[in-house]
């Protein structure tokens, strides 16, 4: 008996101790039911858990745990899908992952710490949490890997310069115009993360770069008041007219974030798209909110709407959201079966679509994305092409090539749109496995060979220093216009006026007048007009003053050479030919060689213009200089992964481009913008799809990447689909026939009820003995 | 619910016909020996052989050479539509699709053809002002025309619905329904077919005797 009562006795004292061991967790703060959302006026409270006063000298940027925490659960939130990278990871369906983007080295590599189909993991390139939150941060919402705990820190990471990433809530839930996401962006660049929040928030400003600081500093240390030009402490001025008397501020909540806000991350637009055209998705336009019908609770845990979903977040109520849960008032949850369309959703009538086409296809699949066309629709996605950025530099990029649609098999064995990228990156195998290369070391090795545009642009930006040049230099070759950007590189355009005999000349752009930037002389006079004796002059000294230029700058034409000497135009009889138009050049050691070499003029001309960056030339001689770099190991077979092939150097040191798994594409599947009915795939027939080059069926879809080469994969739509290209041509094919097959099925049918019809009318009749039976 | 009916439906018929053929074959082994020994006989026989005898005494002496052809491609149609159909019902999650969809249809157009054809040739015979002569065939003849008008009114059925669900006025829900008729309709089809096909068989071999 005595015994007996042990174990009661430990489970009484265990309740006892722990009360909450058996309770769900739950708000903090009770939702009473109102549907109001409270005023916060709140007190900030920084990362010590210290209110904040804006009086103060130098106070602390705001903490959003501890602000928020005192109602809501911090650590509930972070569970959250937004704020946590390795969750959703059971249900194996792949999202959009990060994309890596360097221009310079033309990388493309989608991570994900999710195991995704495709994707690297950062961890394979590298990538401490440290680098990863720099390299993404832009576009993330704090949380896990950007707060994590001192044990998880690397060693050579600033966390504790830059301070943790917590999750930014006001990101979503600010209600005010003020929040801002190109802030909040700059303070990540700036390596500033634990005062982002805090600049986004419009309640305070911020100041300094925690980038400049020493990797010493700490939190701790304070302001620096030796340099207040450089590397500056970061601080904060709080706008103290946000503030009352009792130090508390008003945060302007919206429970149910503002679509604005989800678009931040999430905004998708066709390349081609003007503004002013681009339509908003159905759904928006009907009045509905993002988060309508992507809820959540407390915990964050995302409902993302995909059919199935529900099974894998065992939360039945989630296949409600899906498009079937709302339209079709299906329930996938076998438990009740019951209406629960929400709002009133439109039920559709899918007229004339064989019942088969909802068994084997997504909702999305004709209701959204682009439609199918010959080739794929490229698109710009936020988080991929830096979109929503706004500042002076021009953040958005090209790179990387997303395009939609690609239709392929989903975990329930639906065809659904997709939108797809081809990696792109430089990497060695070794034993038969493959390294990514980070884009750092790629550059260290290649160099020079990266930028074939850098001795054009340095002569340009030397040429613009000529005096009364009037107007901007360019270099016109094979009949375009070379000349700098903003952002110091070279934009293309092209030249409609006299084609020049020479292939290259240097000219002057004025108001899209084109002017040689040496006119035509006669060589042999003596002495040269004072213009164009200045104008060489000036030239060849603005040449000179290049740094580490090659040789003596000079000009040939006819049998002469021009070249200063001691500060004066010095003119040279030639023995080796004769120039035709003036031409300007490097001396060295009496050798006459090009402004710019053929290798760099022949990949200007190639690329600059063109979305490509690289000639296979180059890309033979970065993966050259790459076996040069690394000349201990020589077991690394060095390649560079794009357009769906891997190039690498053969046993001769020629470029060959091969198939390889890890020049595969990725796809993740895409929701919207969600189309109505009379935009949907198949509103004019089933030929919309079913016909012999529908582009449902036989879209073509090539590799992309950063070489201009004719090498690239080359795969039809149906490749995806898991389909037979030639069966759907067939298929496509018998719809011309199916009109036949409907007249022979009418007659047959009207023929046999005409018989069937008689045969019961004269059975009628022998019933009522109109008739008599036949012996 | 559809393949567990046709299951059960399907089961039971060949049970039906191979008892009842155990029963009039009068013999003193028990039924599962009986059973064993014809299925085994199957292999053991010369099949070409088999067919050929059964041709000669079953069809030939009964039908013209435009009827053979056109009860023949009739079978042949019937039996694809069964096997591809009733495939994809019993054995598969998915509805039909793909190639064996394509031909289903084709042959679906064939057999509207071809029953047709049969109406037309035998809708008099199996009329019902039309009484066997013979007094001890008539429970065998009434069987026999009611599976005959069965097997039309079901494959007029299937024809119909086939048809209905190509003419793009039709929302979702009512191509389910009129799929599901579709379905009902080629159970009881393919079980009137034996049924018919077994009650000729007899009345041919009792004209025989």
């Amino acid at each position: 008996m005595k015994n007996n009562l042990i174990p009661i006795i430990l489970l009484f004292i265990f309740f006892l101790l722990c009360p909450d061991a058996f309770t769900q967790q739950e708000e903090k703060t009770k939702w009473d039911g109102n549907r109001t959302v409270p005023v916060h006026n709140i007190w900030l409270k920084d990362e010590f858990d210290q209110k904040i006063i804006p009086t103060e000298s130098y106070p602390l940027p705001f903490s959003s745990r501890y602000t928020c925490e005192p109602c809501h659960d911090y650590s509930q939130i972070q569970k959250g899908l937004h704020f946590n990278p390795f969750s959703s990871n059971q249900d194996n369906r792949a999202g959009e992952p990060w994309i890596w983007v360097d221009v310079v080295t033309g990388t493309v590599v989608p991570l994900s710490y999710r195991d995704w189909h495709g994707v690297f993991h950062p961890e394979e390139l590298g990538l401490t949490y440290w680098e990863f939150t720099l390299l993404f941060g832009r576009h993330m919402l704090g949380g896990e890997i950007s707060e994590p705990k001192i044990e998880e820190r690397n060693p050579k990471s600033r966390w504790n310069v830059s301070g943790i990433l917590e999750i930014n809530c006001l990101a979503c839930h600010n209600n005010s115009r003020k929040q801002s996401h190109s802030k909040w962006a700059f303070q990540i660049l700036r390596q500033n993360f634990r005062w982002a929040a805090t600049a986004s928030s419009g309640i305070g400003e911020v100041g300094g770069m925690a980038s400049r600081l020493p990797a010493t500093w700490d939190i701790y240390d304070g302001p620096n008041p030796d340099d207040t030009k450089y590397a500056v402490v970061p601080y904060v001025q709080y706008d103290k007219s946000q503030f009352n008397r009792k130090h508390e501020v008003f945060l302007d909540i919206n429970h149910q974030p503002n679509d604005e806000r989800c678009l931040v991350c999430h905004s998708v637009s066709p390349v081609s798209q003007k503004q002013f055209l681009a339509e908003s998705d159905l759904h928006t336009s009907a009045g509905l909110k993002c988060v309508d019908c992507h809820r959540n609770d407390i915990t964050h845990t995302m409902i993302i709407g995909y059919e199935g979903e529900s099974e894998y977040v065992k939360m039945p109520s989630a296949s409600d959201f899906t498009c079937r849960g709302c339209h079709l008032r299906e329930r996938e949850s076998k438990q009740k079966k019951m209406a629960v369309g929400r709002l009133g959703a439109p039920y559709p009538t899918h007229k004339n679509i064989p019942p088969v086409h909802i068994d084997k296809l997504s909702c999305t699949a004709c209701h959204s994305g682009s439609l199918p066309k010959d080739n794929l629709t490229q698109v710009k996605a936020s988080r991929a092409n830096r979109l929503g950025i706004y500042g002076i530099a021009q953040w958005d990029l090209d790179y990387p090539v997303i395009q939609e649609p690609v239709f392929k098999r989903d975990p329930n064995g639906k065809l659904t749109p997709n939108r797809i990228i081809w990696p792109s990156f430089w990497g060695y195998l070794q034993e038969n496995k493959v390294h990514l290369l980070k884009p750092l070391k790629v550059q260290e090795a290649a160099q020079q060979l990266l930028k074939p545009d850098l001795e054009a642009t340095k002569i340009l930006s030397a040429l613009s220093a000529i005096p009364n040049l009037e107007g901007s230099p360019v270099l016109i070759s094979t009949g375009r216009i070379y000349e700098l950007n903003p952002d110091g590189g070279l934009d293309a355009s092209d030249y409609s006026g006299e084609t020049p005999e020479t292939k290259t000349y240097w000219a002057v752009k004025k108001n899209n007048s084109i002017t040689p930037l040496i006119p035509e002389f006669d060589p042999d006079t003596e002495p040269l007009d004072r213009e164009i004796e200045y104008r060489i002059q000036d030239t060849l000294e603005a040449l000179e003053a290049i740094e580490n230029h090659p040789g003596k700058a000079a000009l040939v034409y006819g049998k002469n050479m021009h070249q200063m000497s001691q500060g004066y135009l010095e003119k040279k009889e030639r023995t080796d030919g004769k120039q035709d138009l003036p031409k300007l050049c490097w001396l060295q050691q009496d050798k006459i060689i090009e402004l710019i070499s053929g290798f760099n003029l022949n990949a200007i001309i190639e690329t600059v213009g063109y979305p490509e960056r690289f000639t296979e030339k180059q890309v033979k001689k970065i993966l050259q200089s790459l076996f040069e770099f690394e000349d201990t190991e020589t077991d690394k077979d060095f390649f560079f992964i794009s357009n769906g092939r891997m190039f690498r150097l053969n046993h001769q040191g020629e470029l060959e481009a091969l198939k390889h798994p890890s020049a595969e594409p990725v796809l993740w599947p895409l929701a919207h913008q969600v189309r109505p009915v009379q935009q949907s795939l198949g509103i004019n027939g089933c030929s919309d799809c079913h016909s012999l080059n529908s582009t449902f069926f036989f879209a073509e879809i090539q590799g992309t990447g950063p070489i201009k080469t004719s090498h690239r994969a080359q795969r039809s739509a149906h490749y995806f689909m898991g389909l037979n290209g030639i069966y759907q041509k067939i298929f496509g094919v018998s719809f011309y026939a199916r009109s036949v097959l409907k007249v022979i099925l009418f007659v047959s049918a009207f023929i046999m009820v005409s018989i069937v019809f008689i045969m019961v009318a004269k059975l009628l009749g022998f019933i009522t003995g109109l008739l008599e039976k036949r012996r | 619910m559809f393949s567990v009916i046709s299951s059960i439906l399907i089961i039971v018929l060949i049970a039906v016909l191979l008892y009842h053929s155990y029963k009039k074959q009068k013999r003193d082994s028990p039924f599962p020996v009986w059973f064993f020994h014809g299925f085994t006989s199957v292999f053991r026989a010369n099949l070409t052989k088999e067919l050929k005898n059964s041709y000669k005494k079953n069809i030939n002496p009964f039908f013209s050479k435009t009827e053979q052809i056109i009860l023949g491609s009739l079978f042949f149609c019937f039996f694809y539509l069964f096997v591809s159909g009733f495939y994809f019902s019993l054995f598969s999650t998915h509805r039909m699709f793909g190639l064996p969809l394509m031909l289903h249809m084709i042959f679906g157009c064939f057999f509207a053809l071809l029953l047709c054809a049969v109406l037309i040739l035998y809708a008099n015979k199996f009329n019902f002002l039309e009484q066997e002569t013979e007094e001890k065939h008539k429970l065998l003849w009434n069987v026999k025309r009611a599976l005959f008008w069965m097997f039309i009114l079901s494959g007029l059925s299937l024809v119909a619905t086939s048809f209905l669900m190509m003419i793009p006025i039709f929302i979702y829900q009512t191509q389910q329904v009129f799929f599901e008729i579709h379905r009902y309709s080629a159970l009881v089809s393919i079980l009137t077919a034996p049924g018919f096909l077994y009650t000729s068989l007899l009345k041919n071999e009792k004209k025989q005797k």
